[in-house]
């Protein structure tokens, strides 16, 4: 399901650039939709954030995390959600370094750690 | 565990030993122990290689018995590092065996006329002293294979390798392990030195027809333990995280969150990080495979598992698996990004008997100054291979970071009272900055993890870049640890423990139930209290003001990559920890 919306995501950015540089609205109805998104959205310019999962997280971790699409201003929340990560299983997130929350909106280019509850010393 | 054993070594006619009761020191255990003797005994003003210092070995509260997790064990003295009251705790087999033969200390006192090195055995009729040259100069490995020859496969041992040996100020004490292994050591403070100067090179401890110590009530014993244990397992990061990828998970978590020590604490990210994580760790292990690969105890009656076995790339056994402090100080802190040469550095430390963090710390200073390379895994190692041979430049590493730094004129050198800082960058993560700078210990992260609530959001959340709400966590933490300190359990507990009120409860129903006690937690809270207070008092007998409570001037300075922050708690602040 993760792969689906990569796959979407990064057509649609290849698209999206198509539409800008033709102003064609015939290529945009061939873009791939991607759930979620609006009509509105897809001209939204979609940028990448680098994502990174860890532990026992880290079987959701997509093959292009270091340049992963997402749509501005999309939550951290939303973001896992799509990616199929259970929020549940979810407790630390970083953002360059920061901690945030499911509810901290992405502008792009942001760095992104996720983890499961851990510990040691 | 109603009496002490003191072994005297200074007898004109070779070294003494008498059995005692407790007297004045009835009731406790672990570093309860250790630094109600140290404050009690030793001069504070003393120098620690000398006859008037004491050693002393002391199981947690619990060992001994069938609590979980109590395996703990506390090594004091003055120390040659910090020349402060130290603490070193580990895990490992002779905690249990001490305690079920009865002994609640071991203290070593005075110093031999001779130098020579001596073995001493104790088991159910008492110790047994003897020289013998033939341990002189052994690594810790090959000491406890010949223990094991004479001694049989069951005995557990406390030993210096040849660093204790040379007395240098890193020196650790190692314990033997499940697999009679010297694997677990009391690193921190150069407790290794000070077993070095009373002469003594291996305790064999032999607890043969000693039995289990038994729980004044066993009804609530059984049950409180049982209660611990579901508390435990039902916690995430003690029932899963811990045992899936060892107390390593923590390389990623630091790295992430900007305060990584990299390069000796020059910034607080390491581009490695993911190749030395203790997910990387995990993976490596589990190819390897091996008995014990990844998950396993350091000692019976652990039911958290943190720890594992290394195995080289032949599948032969190399080491434990090497811990987060240890992947750090030889890894990101030195640049270096080789599991298998940080396994081979670990387990030579191990051989040579020297605290990990303490070498790391140093050899990344040596780096800075140019003798080595940032990055050289292999100029690592033959900065270690100086130390276990004792030529000058290894007897100068083997002293720590802070001579290291003297003698070849660096001044960023990351110690507090000369100890060296492990492995959180005080500026990015500044609750444990606040620890460090307080601690009667020297910079230590055991001493009060505010690791845990600055970066895991474990017993709450304090925000780690601000200044703010530091010094209290950092006090309420120094407090609750130097009481889990008494109890020989494991530090770990501390996760579930803090957020967990009914774990919480189950301990203490669990040293109740033990001792026939009723403390409540304020009682627990008391203990920690005076622990520290007498700590705190022997330092300042010895000299120590709150001059010596402060992070290295240039930690107040320097701005730390990613965050570009410097360490910015007051001195005011600083100074209010110890109000209580
Ligand atoms: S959790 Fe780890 S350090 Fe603690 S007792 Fe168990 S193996 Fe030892």
């Amino acid at each position: 399901m993760d792969w689906q919306f990569h796959i979407s995501a990064v057509q649609c950015l290849v698209t999206h650039d198509i539409i800008h540089s033709a102003g064609k609205k015939q290529i945009h109805q061939n873009a791939t939709p991607i759930g979620g998104i609006s009509e509105e959205g897809m001209h939204t310019r979609l940028t990448t954030i680098d994502i990174r999962l860890f532990a026992t997280l880290s079987r959701f971790q997509p093959p292009d995390a270091t340049h992963y699409p997402v749509e501005p201003s999309i939550t951290v929340g939303e973001l896992l959600s799509r990616m199929g990560v259970p929020l549940t299983e979810v407790k630390l997130i970083f953002i360059n370094g920061v901690k945030g929350s499911p509810e901290t909106a992405l502008n792009g280019g942001e760095r992104v750690g996720i983890f499961p509850p851990v510990g040691g010393g | 565990m109603d009496k002490i054993l003191r072994i005297n070594m200074s007898g004109a006619d070779g070294p003494q030993w008498a059995i005692e009761p407790l007297g004045a020191y009835a009731g406790l255990g672990g570093r309860a122990m250790t630094s109600t003797v140290v404050a009690a005994e030793v001069p504070p003003t003393c120098h620690p290689l000398s006859a008037e210092n004491k050693l002393v070995i002391a199981p947690g509260l619990l060992s001994g018995s069938a609590a979980a997790m109590s395996g703990r064990i506390s090594v004091g003295c003055k120390s040659p590092l910090t020349g402060g009251i130290k603490e070193a705790n580990a895990g490992g087999q002779p905690s249990q065996m001490l305690a079920r033969l009865g002994y609640a200390a071991l203290i070593l006192e005075g110093a031999p006329q001779e130098d020579t090195p001596y073995k001493v055995v104790i088991n159910k009729d008492g110790a047994f002293i003897s020289a013998d040259n033939s341990l002189r100069m052994l690594g810790n490995y090959d000491l406890v294979e010949k223990m094991k020859a004479e001694f049989g496969g069951k005995v557990g041992c406390i030993s210096i390798g040849q660093a204790g040996e040379m007395k240098l100020a890193a020196a650790s004490i190692a314990f033997s392990d499940m697999e009679q292994r010297p694997t677990r050591h009391a690193g921190r403070g150069g407790v290794g030195a000070v077993m070095g100067a009373k002469g003594v090179k291996v305790i064999v401890v032999d607890d043969a027809g000693a039995p289990m110590r038994p729980p004044k009530d066993p009804v609530a014993f059984k049950a409180a333990n049982k209660a611990f244990v579901a508390g435990l397992r039902k916690h995430p990061v003690t029932g899963q995280g811990l045992p899936a990828y060892g107390t390593n998970v923590l390389t990623n978590v630091v790295n992430e969150a900007g305060g990584y020590p990299t390069r000796n604490f020059q910034t607080g990210q390491f581009e490695g990080a993911s190749r030395i994580s203790g997910e990387a760790l995990a993976e490596l292990e589990n190819n390897r495979g091996g008995e014990g690969s990844a998950t396993h105890g350091c000692h019976r009656g652990c039911v958290i598992r943190c720890s594992g076995t290394f195995y080289d790339k032949n599948g032969r056994f190399l080491t434990k698996q090497p811990e987060y402090e240890t992947v750090w100080a030889h890894g990101g802190n030195c640049g270096i990004d080789d599991l298998d040469a940080i396994a081979q550095l670990d387990r030579m430390d191990d051989d040579f008997g020297l605290d990990t963090i303490e070498m790391g710390a140093t050899i990344a200073v040596a780096m800075e100054s140019g003798i080595a390379q940032f990055g050289d895994a292999q100029g690592a190692i033959r900065l270690l291979e100086e130390v276990g041979k004792g030529t000058p430049l290894g007897r100068i590493l083997g002293s720590g970071a802070a001579v290291t730094g003297k003698v070849f004129g660096v001044e960023r050198v990351p110690v507090v009272k000369g100890q060296s800082m492990p492995a959180y960058d005080p500026r990015a993560v500044k609750g444990i900055g606040v620890t460090y700078a307080t601690t009667p210990m020297g910079a230590d992260h055991t001493a009060g993890y505010a690791v845990a609530t600055n970066l895991l959001s474990i017993g709450g959340q304090v925000d780690p870049l601000s200044p703010k709400g530091q010094v209290e966590l950092s006090r309420n933490l120094q407090i609750a640890t130097a009481a889990i300190d008494a109890t020989g359990m494991c530090l770990f507990i501390a996760f579930p423990i803090l957020d967990q009120p009914d774990t919480f409860q189950s301990l203490l129903d669990l040293i109740n139930g033990f001792a026939g006690l009723s403390m409540t937690a304020d009682d627990v809270t008391a203990l920690g209290r005076t622990i520290l207070k007498q700590e705190r008092e022997f330092n300042s007998a010895a000299g120590f003001t709150k001059s010596h409570d402060r992070l290295p001037e240039y930690l107040s300075k320097e701005a730390l990559a990613p965050h570009g922050v410097v360490f910015d708690v007051s001195d005011q602040a600083l100074d209010e920890v110890y109000n209580f």
